[in-house]
């Protein structure tokens, strides 16, 4: 080897070459392989030098073997556990994508879970999602436990009354709805609704270059970049070529794909959209477009009738902003489901253009209680009001009753508060009937409702103002043996 | 069942810590020769540990998952280093050099090379030796040792490269040194 290359590689190891010296090594290493192999191997003896002169510090033999034996046995291991137990835990604190309140108490309020693993279905992979939220019994072989990890492919399955929330490494957080199947994605595909239901929470990143989060059913596609929606599979069985995939959009815009035709449209905020097995079924656009508020006859066609227990009619008033309920009252009464004569299986709302109320549709039974509370924003702000039960048919929230916590809720459109539940005074509070009362930031009273918790209701009885439901915690509403007696 | 308790795999893991982050580590500063990138990368590496240990087929010895996820670990390194312009193409180079000697070798033995490198050293000859404690224990670059001697800087770098290269023989040899 020329001398001079050995000066350039012994002045590359003493950090001394200038950037011209450098360019000249690089270009001699690259020509001569012999020149490559010696300036490796001088940097590896260089280092190893280093190395084992920092490990010991000392020309005591005696020294060095304590030292090394310290090294590799003692407290040096022990600070660089503690540092990495550190790092772990900061990471899994970092997984948890899912931290805003609201989600956090509707979360809280999944109850009666039963979920599993399928068996012999996780064929490994790199992790995509960590198990956030198992709520309610498991007791099923290969449940679950929170912070396990969710490999590629890997298939989850809920129970008959199950539910679990994910939080996926690309910043999605997924609550998967009972007697659900979700397939997590691979590097060649999507997650995979396959059965029932879910709703999906999407962070939006600040990087631009974020491929979006994609998600796909049988029969759609969605892909977003920031939003929040809810996911449907109506019936079929999973099969691509029956039943329907519904979604509902409650923030950001969603790319929905009709995976029969690959026809996309975009669905936002406050939106619905159905994709059918067959190009035939359910006109993706005609239901995207009549997921707006109209005003006056809409017809939707193409066998909605099959999907027609999911849906609800709903209405608001226009000069109320975007608040709505499910349409009962009397000016409602136009409303009407069904076909006429000239089509068939179709659904009908015929308002009269003066009155100054919306109509719209929505899922019944969206996946999870925080979509379905959405429905029920605004409970309207007639004085002695009674709203019974708020909560229809919604068993599933009783394991909210029994458990400590405080109420969350937002006053009217604009405030948000806390506040303690207290026996009401001029009903039996044996009877579970509490007195709840908001003010305003000024001090002045705001609303005050009575509120009824058993097992299986929770029934509000407005007395004045009006209350939005925002998102419950219970932190201690009844005696713990008073629960048991109304159980 | 898949995953494990976040106790049962830190478990596992602290195990592992204990039997071969010193050697883990040993490698990885041979290869970036900074002692606090080191100690962070090895913490990489058992943070990937952490995360994927549910995979880990425990028939097999550790060490040589280890040592994969230490290859590309440093190869993240380089190329961080690179984009942020803090290592040029030469680095790099040899950066890229080293991993796939690594790579193609059936076994890391840097643990077992550094116990050897420290016979072959003391039986150095006693110039070279103090030529070795000035350099790699005083922290003496090669222009200091030269005016301390009272040498030329060339003359020091000349010296101790060969000083290295007996001491790559003698560890490759496996043997006491030749007493350069």
């Amino acid at each position: 080897m020329k001398d001079r290359n050995v000066e350039l590689i012994a002045g590359f190891v003493d950090g001394i070459l200038s950037d011209t010296e450098r360019e000249e090594l690089l270009s001699a290493a690259r020509e001569d392989t012999a020149v490559a192999e010696e300036l490796v191997r001088e940097v590896s003896i260089h280092r190893r030098l280093r190395f084992m002169s920092r490990e010991s510090g000392e020309t005591d033999e005696q020294a060095v073997r304590e030292i090394l034996h310290y090294l590799r046995v003692g407290g040096e291991s022990r600070e660089f556990m503690s540092d990495l137990k550190a790092r772990w835990a900061r990471e899994l604190r970092k997984r948890r994508l899912w931290r805003r309140a609201g989600f956090a108490a509707a979360a809280a309020i999944v109850a009666a879970v039963s979920v599993w693993w399928a068996a012999g279905q996780r064929p490994g992979g790199a992790v995509v999602a960590v198990v956030r939220e198992v709520t309610g019994q498991s007791g099923l072989k290969g449940a679950p436990k929170v912070g396990d990890e969710v490999c590629e492919g890997d298939r989850i399955e809920s129970g008959e009354k199950g539910a679990v929330i994910l939080a996926y490494a690309v910043g999605a957080r997924v609550e998967l709805g009972a007697d659900s199947v979700l397939n997590a994605p691979t590097a060649r595909s999507a997650s995979r609704l396959e059965r029932g239901a879910l709703a999906a929470s999407v962070a939006k990143s600040p990087a631009s270059d974020v491929s979006p989060f994609v998600m796909e059913t049988p029969h759609a596609r969605v892909t977003v970049v920031g939003t929040r929606f809810s996911l449907a599979i109506d019936g079929g069985g999973g099969s691509s070529a029956l039943g329907s995939t519904w979604l509902q959009v409650d923030e950001g815009t969603v790319e929905f794909t009709r995976l029969a035709d690959g026809r996309s449209i975009a669905v936002a905020a406050g939106q619905f959209a159905v994709a059918g097995g067959k190009a035939s079924d359910y006109a993706l656009k005609a239901y995207a477009d009549g997921t707006t508020w109209v005003d006056g006859p809409v017809v939707f066609r193409d066998g909605f009738e099959e999907g027609m227990d999911n849906w609800q009619v709903v209405s608001r008033s226009s000069e109320k902003g975007r608040t709505y309920a499910p349409a009962s009252n009397a000016d409602e009464k136009r409303v009407q489901i069904g076909g006429d004569e000239k089509v068939k299986n179709a659904l009908s709302i015929d308002v009269p253009r003066n009155r100054k109320i919306d109509i719209g549709i929505r899922l019944r039974n969206a996946a999870l209680p925080e979509a379905y509370m959405a429905e029920w924003t605004t409970i309207h702000n007639t004085v002695g009001t009674v709203v019974s039960p708020v909560l229809p048919g919604v068993t599933e929230y009783r394991n909210l009753y029994t458990a400590p916590g405080a109420y969350s809720i937002r006053v009217g459109s604009a405030h948000r508060m806390r506040f303690e539940c207290v026996p009401a005074p001029e009903r039996d509070a044996e009877d579970g009937w509490h007195q709840v009362s908001t003010y305003r930031s000024d001090g002045k009273p705001n609303t005050r409702i009575l509120v009824r918790l058993t097992e299986n209701t929770f029934i509000i009885e407005v007395r004045n103002g009006r209350i939005l439901i925002d998102d419950v915690v219970v932190r201690k509403l009844l005696p713990s043996r008073k629960i048991r007696d109304d159980v | 069942m898949i995953g494990r308790a976040d106790s049962e795999r830190m478990k596992t893991v602290e195990k592992w810590v204990y039997a071969y982050q010193a050697r883990l580590r040993a490698y990885l500063f041979s290869r970036v020769g900074d002692e606090a990138v080191t100690r962070d990368l090895t913490q990489e590496v058992f943070l990937v540990v952490l995360r994927q240990i549910d995979r880990f087929d425990f028939s097999r010895e550790p060490w040589p998952w280890l040592i994969s996820i230490a290859h590309n670990k440093l190869r993240e390194y380089w190329r961080d280093l690179k984009k942020r312009g803090r290592a040029d193409a030469l680095d790099v180079f040899v950066a890229d050099m080293q991993l796939h000697t690594d790579e193609d070798s059936e076994e890391d033995r840097t643990g077992e090379q550094i116990e050897t490198l420290r016979h072959c050293v003391e039986a150095l000859r006693p110039k070279a030796r103090r030529l070795v404690e000035m350099i790699y224990t005083e922290r003496l670059n090669c222009a200091q040792v030269a005016e301390r001697l009272q040498q030329k800087a060339g003359a020091v770098r000349i010296a101790i490269h060969r000083i290295r290269k007996a001491l790559r023989s003698c560890v490759e040899a496996g043997a006491a040194g030749d007493g350069t």
